[in-house]
């Protein structure tokens, strides 16, 4: 039996700007990625990384061509399928983390679940075990700015996750951690994607890390797959 | 997503700007609190008013009274046509001033308030009584006393009204024989002798009033043709002295040529017009003491007729009837009869329509119903000008909320755009901040409501010390009242304004784009 893919993306472009000084920042990228495949994507600074990353998680809409993901066509979603979507199909990752600052460790991990309508009861219950799995389980009343970088990540790690999407988005995930952290964090995604069969799409420039942690390497330039 | 989550998430935010959150609900608490006052105490003095009246009984009276007036149609043409060549416009403004003139020269009582008149009035539809109210000037002499004789004002009232009723210190008309009783005042009394407090001792005692007319000056033209001149009364040639007076004053509209007008007008130039030496008619009833009133003090039940004001000064209360019978034998009651009389109308909503009727009857009608409406559509105008002002200072703290939760959105970009990511609809989004204007709008409202109502009572008070000196009499309940309209719609109102005033912000939170807002900077 031939899996269908977990993303497909054919023919996909974004122009930024439109109007008078357009900006082509993908110029057409096509691939195909298996149920499982943990993939690095690598390319120079403002080659479309992060732009492919965002398409991907439902938080813009290309110019032209296709995104299917779990076998959902992104461009046929109406916008409240597409909130749908990235509340439960997609989990995201950033460089930034992007915790809520006035909310504790806990309640950010609460929070993709509160949008899905979950009771209060179990919402914590939940959040509380999923920290506990990122290694946290004594920062849950902690509030980021209480939080090194690395448990940032993992509290990230452990929103993004939370809600058992089937592809994880990672843009540059450990672009603000050292080397020992950025491993540490690795191994724990690798970890969690490996338990639940979740599929990775990672952003970054560090050739080390990409072997590493995946299973298959694409890289950009220009707004293009180059292999 | 829940309600309660959502609702969960504005309150949060609420909680993060304490003073902010507080700022802007202190200005909701003012305008509400504005608002309440204004309509509070424009019902409350409202009902103040119609309780005030209604127990008085004095919103179903209408006081009736001639009404001196040359109508349109009496007016003779010749009298306002203009002489010469014009144009038509100015003949018709000519025409008005002549006639205008005419109608001052000549004023005329389209029905006089005679027994006659006052039984069609009985017939009108909703007339339950009319009493014509009499009042002259006479002396009064104590029979069988030396004591001199005392100008008195004569009033009639009505036996047991309410006008007279309290200051009853003795006696009353009770089941006496009306006709021949007075009710006298105690400083009548107390001028007669009577210095002691036992003011009962009076009762019984009989006393000669000799009251006083100044003579009719009717025009009767056809009386003089019908008498040869050896004929004629005192009343005829008033009557032709009146009748001349109104002559002269006509001298410059008589379709008669310039010559006889030139030869008019020397004729009424050289005539004496003065009055009769002897003008009065006097009459002699005698009557027995069956009451006393007391002196009218402040504070005392003050109802607003003019009625119960000329019994204030009244010296001596007589019944209608007997009040009547005197007067009616004058010859100035024959041609213009009395001079006022209270209708009594079955029912308040039907003073308007009985006044209408008056009217057509050619009478003057003033009620206090109508002089209240009239109050009451000032208040009414009072209150919409003081409520508009509290609707003003609501949107004035309204565009504060707006402002303030601009200014919000967009220091909750960031977090806008994560939540956006995690899942949440523009939907949702919205109606986080649409909740933060409601809860606003709500705490604000119940907060201004509650100190309305705190402030009502020293309100009630200071508003009560300003008006009681005014109305003579105890204004029951509170200034303030609060109706279920009010305590519901008020917070009701604030939470409205406020969530129209959120209604801005959370589009525009709504329309927060995730990617600019996460980006990594
Ligand atoms: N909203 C935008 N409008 C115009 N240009 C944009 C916008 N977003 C990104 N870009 C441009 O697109 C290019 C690719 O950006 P990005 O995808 O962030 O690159 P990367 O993540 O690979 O560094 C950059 O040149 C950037 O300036
Ligand atoms: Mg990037």
């Amino acid at each position: 039996m031939v899996q269908s893919p977990a993303i497909e993306v054919v023919d996909l472009v974004k122009v930024y700007g439109g109007g008078v000084h357009p900006v082509p920042v993908l110029r057409g990228v096509s691939f195909a990625l298996q149920p499982g495949e943990r993939v690095a994507l690598l390319g120079k600074s403002g080659s479309g990384k992060s732009t492919l990353l965002n398409l991907l998680g439902g938080l813009d809409r290309p110019t032209s061509g296709k995104i299917s993901v779990a076998g959902q066509e992104l461009s046929a979603l109406d916008p409240h399928q597409q909130a749908a979507y990235r509340l439960s199909t997609v989990g995201m990752i950033f460089q930034s983390y992007n915790l809520i600052g006035s909310r504790t460790a806990l309640e950010n991990v609460e929070l993709p679940m509160i949008f899905a309508g979950r009771p209060a009861g179990e919402r914590r219950e939940t959040a509380r075990l999923a920290l506990e799995s990122v290694g946290l389980a004594h920062r849950i009343e902690h509030r980021p700015n209480q939080l090194s970088g690395g448990e940032h990540q993992r509290v990230a790690i452990a929103r993004a996750l939370v809600n058992r999407p089937t592809v994880l988005l990672a843009d540059e995930p450990t672009g603000n951690l050292d080397s020992s952290t950025a491993q540490e964090i690795l191994a724990l995604l690798s970890v969690h994607l490996e338990r639940h069969g979740t599929t990775l799409v990672m952003v970054t420039h560090d050739e080390d890390l990409a072997t590493r942690a995946a299973t298959r390497i694409v890289r950009m330039q220009d707004g293009l797959v180059v292999g | 997503m829940r309600f309660r989550d959502l609702a969960a998430f504005a309150l949060s935010a609420l909680r993060q700007q304490k003073v902010r959150t507080m700022l802007t609900v202190i200005g909701v608490m003012v305008g509400t609190f504005t608002l309440v006052m204004s309509l509070s105490i424009g019902r409350g003095v409202d009902h103040a008013i119609l309780s005030l009246f209604r127990d008085a009984d004095a919103l179903r009276k209408i006081e009736v009274r001639t009404r001196f007036e040359t109508r349109e149609e009496d007016v003779p043409a010749a009298a306002k046509t203009p002489t010469g060549v014009m144009s038509d416009a100015k003949r018709k403004r000519l025409e008005a001033a002549l006639s205008k003139r005419f109608k001052g020269a000549s004023p005329t009582e389209l029905a006089p308030l005679t027994p006659e008149t006052l039984l069609k009035v009985q017939g009108l539809n909703h007339v339950q009584a009319v009493q014509p109210s009499v009042s002259f000037n006479g002396k009064a002499e104590l029979l069988g006393a030396d004591t001199p004789e005392e100008s008195v004002e004569v009033v009639s009232a009505t036996p047991g009204s309410p006008d007279y009723r309290d200051r009853l210190i003795a006696g009353g008309f009770g089941e006496a024989n009306q006709y021949n009783s007075v009710i006298v005042h105690e400083y009548l009394l107390y001028r007669w002798g009577f210095e002691g407090d036992d003011v009962g001792a009076a009762i019984g005692r009989k006393i000669r009033i000799k009251s006083e007319f100044r003579r009719s000056a009717a025009p009767s033209l056809l009386a003089i043709l019908k008498h040869s001149e050896a004929h004629l009364s005192d009343d005829d040639l008033e009557s032709i002295r009146s009748f001349l007076t109104r002559l002269k004053g006509m001298v410059p509209f008589l379709p008669i040529s310039v010559s006889e007008r030139t030869a008019a007008t020397k004729l009424f130039q050289n005539l004496r017009l003065s009055p009769p030496k002897d003008n009065f008619e006097n009459f002699e009833d005698e009557f027995t003491i069956s009451g006393v009133v007391r002196q009218f003090m402040d504070g005392d039940p003050n109802p607003p007729n003019p009625n119960a004001w000329r019994l204030h000064h009244a010296e001596v209360i007589m019944p209608p009837q007997a009040a009547a019978s005197i007067y009616l034998r004058t010859t100035w009651a024959r041609d213009h009869g009395f001079e006022n009389a209270v209708v009594t109308v079955d029912d308040e909503a039907h003073v308007k329509s009985v006044a209408k009727e008056l009217e057509k009857l050619g009478l003057y009608a003033s009620s206090l119903a109508q002089i209240i409406d009239t109050v009451r559509m000032n208040l009414l105008l009072i209150t919409i000008a003081t409520t508009f002002v509290a609707v003003v200072a609501l949107t004035v703290a309204a565009l504060g909320i707006t402002n303030t939760m601009i200014m919000s959105v967009l220091e909750r970009t960031r977090e806008i755009g994560i939540i956006k990511a995690l899942g949440a609809r523009n939907g949702q989004i919205q109606a986080i901040f649409l909740i933060e204007g409601v809860l606003i709008g709500l705490l604000g409202g119940l907060l201004g409501l509650a100190l309305a109502y705190l402030a009502s009572f020293p309100g009630d008070r200071i508003a009560k010390a300003i008006m009681e000196p005014q109305t003579h009499t105890p204004i029951p309940g509170s200034i303030f009242i609060f109706p279920a309209w009010l305590v519901l719609g008020a917070p009701l109102i604030a939470c409205l304004i406020t969530t129209l005033a959120a209604v801005y912000p959370a589009r525009r939170a709504s329309r927060v784009d995730p990617i600019t807002s996460l980006r990594h900077e």
